[in-house]
């Protein structure tokens, strides 16, 4: 784990919403793994206090060489505003790489689905890239509100993943949930698949009915609010499955953020 | 010829414990010392408190259990801890290998619970001392808070103070009316120090969806903001007894930690900064020694109660 001060390299604008951070760090791109994340300030102030929990988008640089990597960003509140009007060559705190990573398939001849919402598309590039790389083949579902809320489609393609698109109100791809186009691929995939997924509580949920209704293995990337990122305020638990029966809260910044689909709960159980 | 440089004294005295000096990591924002560790190193602190135990492991609140503030934050973590048994089976091993001081933070629901705490940690070596954390509702007496009741304060100072030979030190609650007098409370029980304080009360409402943003509707308020809060209720508690202090809230500087030991604290406890910053109390310990240099302190002790008052106060 690093903690490091590091600047700024460009931030690039998306839409009104989204844009992408470039940091400068071959030393933290060498460390991280897809599915892991960081926490950034957001301001050397106090205001706001909490650092930001944000996912590793791409490494950039050579892989045997890495100069930096991005972050995909949505604008949601005050923090998030802030790191919008970010210019080059600001410096900015970072602890990183933290929380585990998402594993590769166990079978190497699986292929790999995508899925993701919205921001939940963050983590997707760097995990495509190694999928790849490894030989998998990879579809990435990409579902959003309007074609606006589509994120990293160029990036995914650009990669060689397949890319499928759907939105709720029909503007790109499919006019739907991205489920439907999930299911249909699954009705014709042949060989194994292993399928990953990120974005709403509703979209990975609806995910996880169609993964375990087909006994496919799925990993999960969640989110809560985060004081720490490093496991010792116990604000970011999960309800978690244990082999006994009974379940246990789990720290999403340490135990996750990756999950297996299969040890969650999604159901809050009472008491 | 210049003068050779001389380390100034850092240690500090609790009573009868020693600290190497005054900077300690507060409970509750360092878990059992496993992850903070990565960011400082123990060896360097004065202390270290750990996360509240109770006698059987708690699962805590249902999330979501933190909102951020201006100037600080709500926690409603609600206590989640292992219980003391894995603690003592599982987590104490490790901090015992530190040249650091380990206090136990201990809590319950009833006076018995915390008494059978004390009980269990009072064998332990490597226990420096226990805490009580106080701002716990008596189910046995309706609910009402330990620390806001200087009956039950006692009752419950008293006990833990039968069933240990350990340090014993207060955790002093914030929400009430005089807090001197709950500090003599605790001073007659039995309590070797008073700590001051833990968090206050507060709540933050998301508009758009017409709720709390706390599961629990309000939680614990920390962070800088406490700061002033914090100075002014040891200065209560510094005038209502003679008991040595440490002083916790909203540190986010050197010189707050000054402030806190100029009003009479012996030493202090960081918490929410080790969220935003976990590696700040190492370094608060760099910038103590180097300030102690340039103000010509040659020990840190000093400093303690030096704070002066204007004339009639
Ligand atoms: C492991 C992880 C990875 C993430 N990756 C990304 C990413 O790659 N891109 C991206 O845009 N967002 C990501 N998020 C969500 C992002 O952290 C929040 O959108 C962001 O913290 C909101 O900050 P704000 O100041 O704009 O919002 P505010 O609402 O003003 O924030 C107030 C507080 O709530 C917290 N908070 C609010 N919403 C969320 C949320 N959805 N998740 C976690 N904390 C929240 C903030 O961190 C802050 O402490 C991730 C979250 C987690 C936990
Ligand atoms: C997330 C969180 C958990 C806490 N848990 C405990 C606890 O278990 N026992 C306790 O006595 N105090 C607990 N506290 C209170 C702190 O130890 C400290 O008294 C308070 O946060 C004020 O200091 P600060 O402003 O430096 O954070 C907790 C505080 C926070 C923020
Ligand atoms: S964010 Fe603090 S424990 Fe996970």
């Amino acid at each position: 784990m690093l903690e490091k001060r590091l600047v700024v390299d460009s931030v690039r604008h998306l839409n009104a919403r989204c844009f992408v951070v470039a940091f400068r760090s071959g030393e933290v791109a060498a460390a991280a793994r897809a599915g892991q994340f960081l926490m950034v300030s957001v301001t050397d102030a106090i205001d706001p206090l909490l650092r930001r929990p944000m996912a590793f988008c791409e490494l950039l640089g050579p892989v045997t060489a890495r100069t930096g990597f991005s972050i995909l960003v949505e604008r949601t509140g005050r923090g998030t505003t802030l790191m919008s009007r970010l210019q080059p060559e600001t410096e900015l705190e970072v602890l990183a790489p933290l929380g585990t990573a998402f594993r590769p398939p166990s079978d190497a001849e699986d292929q790999c689905c995508l899925v993701m919402g919205g921001v939940g598309s963050a983590p997707f590039p760097l995990l495509a890239g190694d999928l790849i790389a490894a030989g998998h083949d990879v579809t990435a579902f990409i579902g959003g509100r309007t074609a606006d809320h589509l994120l990293c489609a160029d990036d995914l393609d650009r990669l060689g993943a397949r890319v499928v698109l759907a939105t709720d109100d029909g503007s790109a791809g499919h006019h739907g949930l991205v489920t439907e186009p999930l299911q249909h691929h699954l009705d014709e995939a042949t060989g194994g698949v292993t399928v990953y997924s990120c974005g709403p509580t509703p979209m990975m949920r609806a995910v996880d009915d169609i993964a375990r209704a087909r006994g496919l293995p799925h990993q999960v990337s969640l989110e809560a609010p985060m004081a720490c990122g490093i496991g010792v305020c116990l604000s970011c638990v999960v309800p978690v499955q244990e082999a006994d029966g009974g379940w246990s809260y789990q720290r999403i910044c340490r135990e996750g953020p990756v999950f297996d689909a299969d040890s969650l709960i999604w159901e809050h159980p009472d008491a | 010829m210049p003068e050779p440089t001389r380390n100034p004294d850092l240690t500090v005295k609790v009573g009868s414990l020693a600290l190497s000096n005054p900077v300690m990591l507060a409970s509750g924002t360092v878990g059992y010392g496993d992850e903070i560790s990565k960011f400082v190193s123990l060896d360097k602190l004065g202390g270290i408190v750990v996360k509240g135990l109770s006698l059987e492991p708690v699962r805590g609140n249902r999330p979501r259990r933190i909102a951020e503030t201006p100037g600080g934050m709500l926690n409603s973590i609600g206590l989640q801890n292992i219980g003391v048994e894995a603690f003592v089976e599982e987590k104490l091993p490790k901090l015992r290998q530190y040249d650091t001081c380990v206090v136990a933070n201990i809590w319950g629901t009833t006076v018995d619970d915390y008494a059978g705490v004390a009980a269990r940690l009072d064998r332990e070596e490597g226990v420096h001392a226990l805490e009580l954390n106080v701002s716990c509702p008596n189910i046995k007496e309706g609910g009402i808070s330990f620390g806001t009741d200087a009956r039950q304060l006692h009752r419950v100072t008293s006990a833990a103070r039968a069933a240990t030979s350990k340090p014993l030190w207060v955790k002093l609650a914030p929400g009430v009316t005089d807090i001197g007098l709950l500090a003599r409370a605790a001073e007659e029980a039995g309590a070797d120090a008073l700590s001051a304080i833990n968090t206050i009360r507060g709540m933050m409402v998301d508009v758009a969806r017409r709720e709390p943003v706390l599961s629990t509707v309000f939680g614990g308020y920390s962070g800088p903001g406490l700061l002033p809060v914090a100075l002014y209720l040891l200065f209560e508690v510094k005038r209502a007894t003679p008991l040595p202090l440490i002083g916790i809230g909203g540190i986010n500087e050197l010189d707050h930690v000054l402030q806190f030991m100029t009003i009479g604290a012996s030493a202090v406890q960081v918490g929410t900064a080790n969220f935003y910053n976990p590696g700040f109390t190492g370094k608060m310990v760099d910038e103590l020694i180097e300030w102690c240099a340039q103000h010509d302190v040659d020990s840190i002790e000093e400093l303690v109660g030096s704070l002066q008052l204007p004339a009639g106060f």
